[in-house]
Formats: structure tokens, C-alpha cells, sequence
């Protein structure tokens, strides 16, 4: 196994009186598309916040091997003054990429991820909840991630999109690591590699998919 | 990122928010119009005087929704600002702000100054004068920008408003029972400590007042001051985290 892109260890956070994550200790592979897994509360968000620089552990320490993170959240947000074209043009200043280079890439992006380029010259927050989440795609893959963290990936998205971004996770995991965080079970088996099962904050469960029997099977039988 | 990019991105973000901002163009514009009439309507000189005192209420106008709503509204959970690259961001918004009003102040100064020049209508004092407005200025923006970390939309800068509209209310009842501070405010006479220290307590919810009053305790006071809210400010974000959506 290649060396961790990301390797977490005894990662703590607590908000009050409230231990959120506990000891989280894990490793995500290059090449390799890791199922974050866990019950609604159980410390995913967290663990992905913290990983991203959202919030800070109480206790632990993580080290990325990543130089380009790119980030889709569960349920996207965007300054409501600024329209597409301009989010994606902050984030080419921001991430050194010239304007040629820039254009040419939300062209191929937009293909890829069926996303009307025309909205780009409106404000993302009059998109369509699925509109919203593409487009937080299109931000993430416009920067050229080599470590890309999507929490539910495919919330608000229709089937037809669901399968484009199954095949995209596919073509991405040649090129770095991705993990992808959900309790849709169904769709993660379908592209996943490796599993973490993260249970009450605590990461119960980690390792390669192949050789068990499914990923409902795994995440019930570590989840009761 | 490079941090070499991180001012162009609060420029480009923040820098749109400031223009799309319908009530900074009204108050540029009314501001114009105002400093135009009595120009018109009386005189130069009047007019001057109006822009000096008022023009630090463009840096307490262009601090209206600093940050509470962008660090709750969830936008700063995003690929640009992953790795805390949003406390960077969030500081430098100050520079931005500052920079934006002192633009607009010093395009206005400069007009009104050439002209003053050119008919021998300039006066001495009037540096100190701008000075002190500018340093009115930045405790505005930073008395403000602090406030926006708990005040949602443009209420920080309403609450500096209302407590400067309870200050003339209270002004104006103490003046009609004469107990002194209206009194010496209007004759600038602040005979021992407590009169000083009452008057640079008027300083704080009316910052202004030092443009027309000038004494070096009211300028260092409102200086530290305007120094302390900064601090608190850098303090806030730098132990900020993004837990709320």
C-alpha cells in the first residue's frame, strides 16, 4: 500500500460537554476511493471539518500528504453576491491558474459533471439544490484536486447525475484520493475501495472493501 | 494557496461585496449630494467643514455586515478557504475596508483641498483636522468590526447610530438642567480629570467629536481604543472555528 495521503491519528473534538470524535486514528490511500461511514451524528462532518481546517482538534494530530484539497459539502454555500463565473474566477486567482487554462477546464468540468455552463453567470444560491451541489463539484475539480473529501456526495442529485458522478469517481481515483462520506451505503459500494466506520465518534472499523462480503454488511455488523 | 494570494481573493470577494452593497452607494451618493447642496445652498467653507466631520461615517457605514453573516451563512466552509485560510481571510477584510473608505475620503479631500488652495480658502488647522477624522475613522471600523461578530446583517452599525442618537437625547435633557456636559462640550472647556475623562467618554459613542475638539487625551484614548477592538477582532478570529451552518 502506497503511503497515506492523509493519516489521522487520536484525533479528539469536543463542543461543550459533548465528546464529538474520540481517538480517531486512520489513514486515506492515494489511488484508492475510501467510504466514510457512519449513523446520522455519529462524527463524520466533524472529523471531515477538522481534517479541512474548519475547526481545530482538542487533541490529536493529522498529517496531509495532499497539496490541492478540494471540498464538496454536504449542502453547499455560497457568498450570495457573487455569481458563478466570479466564484470560479476567485478560485483561479486564488489556486495560480490562468484565464485560458481556466476557461478551457470549466468547459470540459461542465461536460463532465452535466452542468449547464450558462448558469455560471447567475448567482449559485438561485440554482436548484442539485445545480448547487454540481457546482460545488465544479469548483472542487476546477483547482485540480489530488485529495478530493465530498460529504454525501450524492445528496440532491437526480440518478442520471448519480451515475456521472460514479463514473467520475472512478476516472479521479487515478489521479489521487478521494473519500467520500455518507450513509448511502447502496451507491458507495458501487465505487468504493476502502471503508473507515465511524461509530459515536469513535472509528470502530477501517481496511480494504475486498474480501467482505458487502458494505451493508460490514457497517451493520459494526454499527450495533 | 500562496499566501501572495490571499489579499487579491479578499480584494476580489470582498471588493464586490462593498460595490453591490446598495447602501454603500446611497451613502457615497447622499454623502455627494450633501457636501453639493451646501456648497451650492451656502458655501465652500461650510461644505469643507460638513465632509470633514462627517467623512468618518463612511468607514463605520462601509463595515456594515463585516462577518457574522459570512462566518454563519456556511460560504466559508469552501475549497478557498480549507486549511484556516479563512481566519486570513477574514483579517485582511479590515485592510480592504479601510483601504475602500480612505480611497473615497482622500479623492474627496483631495478636490476640496485643491480648490481651497486655488482661492486661498485653506486653513491651518485643516490636517489636523482630517488627521483626527481619520483616526475617528478607524475606531468606527474597528468598534464595528468587532461588533459584527455578534450583530447579524448591518445591525453593528445601527446600534453605533442608536447609541449615538441616545447620547444627543441624554445631551439634550442635561442641557435644559444644566449639569455640565452640554455645557462644556458647547464652550470646549473640561476643567479637571473628570470633566476630561467624561468628554473622552462622549469620544467613544461619537467619535467625531475629537475633529472639532482636539486634545491629545481624547486622541490617544480614542487611539487605544480603536488599537483594543482591533486586537479583540484578531483575537476572535484567530481562535475562530466554522461549527455552525
Amino acid at each position: 500500500m502506497n503511503a497515506a495521503v492523509l493519516r489521522a491519528e487520536r484525533l479528539g473534538k469536543s463542543f461543550g460537554a459533548v465528546e464529538a470524535v474520540r481517538d480517531a486514528t486512520f489513514d486515506v490511500h492515494p489511488k484508492a476511493i475510501t467510504c466514510f461511514l457512519g449513523e446520522n451524528g455519529a462524527g463524520k462532518t466533524t472529523v471531515l471539518k477538522l481534517i479541512l481546517g474548519f475547526l481545530r482538534p482538542d487533541w490529536g494530530r493529522f498529517s496531509l500528504a495532499a497539496e490541492r484539497i478540494g471540498y464538496v459539502p454536504e449542502r453547499p454555500a455560497f457568498f450570495p453576491w457573487l455569481r458563478g463565473d466570479q466564484i470560479l474566477q476567485c478560485t483561479a486567482r486564488a489556486f495560480g491558474l490562468s484565464g485560458g487554462e481556466a476557461d478551457r477546464s470549466i468547459d470540459v468540468l461542465c461536460r463532465w459533471i452535466a452542468f449547464d455552463r450558462r448558469l455560471l453567470s447567475r448567482k449559485p444560491h438561485t440554482y436548484s439544490l442539485g445545480n448547487q451541489k454540481k457546482f460545488s463539484y465544479l469548483q472542487s475539480l476546477f483547482i485540480r484536486p489530488d485529495f478530493l473529501i465530498v460529504d454525501e456526495p450524492f445528496a440532491a442529485l437526480d440518478p442520471v447525475s448519480i451515475r456521472n458522478m460514479r463514473a467520475l469517481f472512478r476516472q479521479l481515483r487515478a489521479q489521487g484520493a478521494l473519500l467520500l462520506s455518507s450513509h448511502l451505503i447502496s451507491e458507495l459500494e458501487k465505487v468504493g475501495d476502502e471503508f473507515i466506520i465511524i461509530k459515536a465518534g469513535r472509528i470502530v472499523a477501517q481496511g480494504p472493501l475486498a474480501g467482505h462480503p458487502d458494505l451493508e454488511t460490514l457497517f451493520l455488523h459494526y454499527s450495533r | 494557496m500562496p499566501s501572495r494570494n490571499r489579499l487579491p481573493l479578499t480584494l476580489l470577494i470582498s471588493g464586490r461585496k462593498l460595490i453591490s452593497a446598495k447602501v454603500n452607494v446611497l451613502v457615497i451618493s447622499g454623502f455627494i449630494l450633501l457636501l453639493a447642496y451646501l456648497w451650492v445652498e451656502d458655501s465652500f467653507s461650510l461644505s469643507f467643514r460638513a465632509f470633514l466631520y462627517l467623512c468618518p461615517f463612511l468607514f463605520l457605514f462601509f463595515s456594515q455586515d463585516m462577518l457574522n453573516d459570512e462566518i454563519n451563512s456556511g460560504a466559508l466552509e469552501n475549497v478557498l478557504f480549507a486549511g484556516g485560510r479563512f481566519r486570513s481571510y477574514l483579517l485582511s477584510k479590515n485592510v480592504l475596508v479601510a483601504a475602500c473608505a480612505l480611497g473615497v475620503t482622500f479623492v474627496l479631500f483631495s478636490g476640496f483641498a485643491l480648490f481651497g488652495l486655488a482661492t486661498r480658502q485653506w486653513e491651518a488647522r485643516i490636517p489636523g483636522q482630517f488627521a483626527s477624522g481619520l483616526l475617528a475613522g478607524a475606531y468606527y471600523l474597528a468598534l464595528a468590526g468587532f461588533l459584527s461578530f455578534f450583530l447579524k446583517a448591518g445591525s453593528n452599525v445601527l446600534i453605533v447610530l442608536l447609541g449615538q442618537a441616545a447620547l444627543f437625547a441624554g445631551l439634550l435633557f442635561t442641557a435644559s438642567q444644566r449639569i455640565g456636559l452640554a455645557e462644556r462640550l458647547t464652550a470646549s472647556s473640561y476643567p479637571g480629570i473628570g470633566a476630561k475623562l467624561e468628554f473622552l467618554a462622549v469620544s467613544f459613542v461619537l467619535p467625531n467629536i475629537v475633529i472639532a475638539r482636539r486634545s491629545w487625551l481624547n486622541l490617544l484614548g480614542l487611539g487605544a481604543m480603536a488599537a483594543l477592538f482591533f486586537a479583540l477582532q484578531t483575537w476572535k478570529i484567530k481562535t475562530l472555528e466554522l461549527r455552525k451552518k
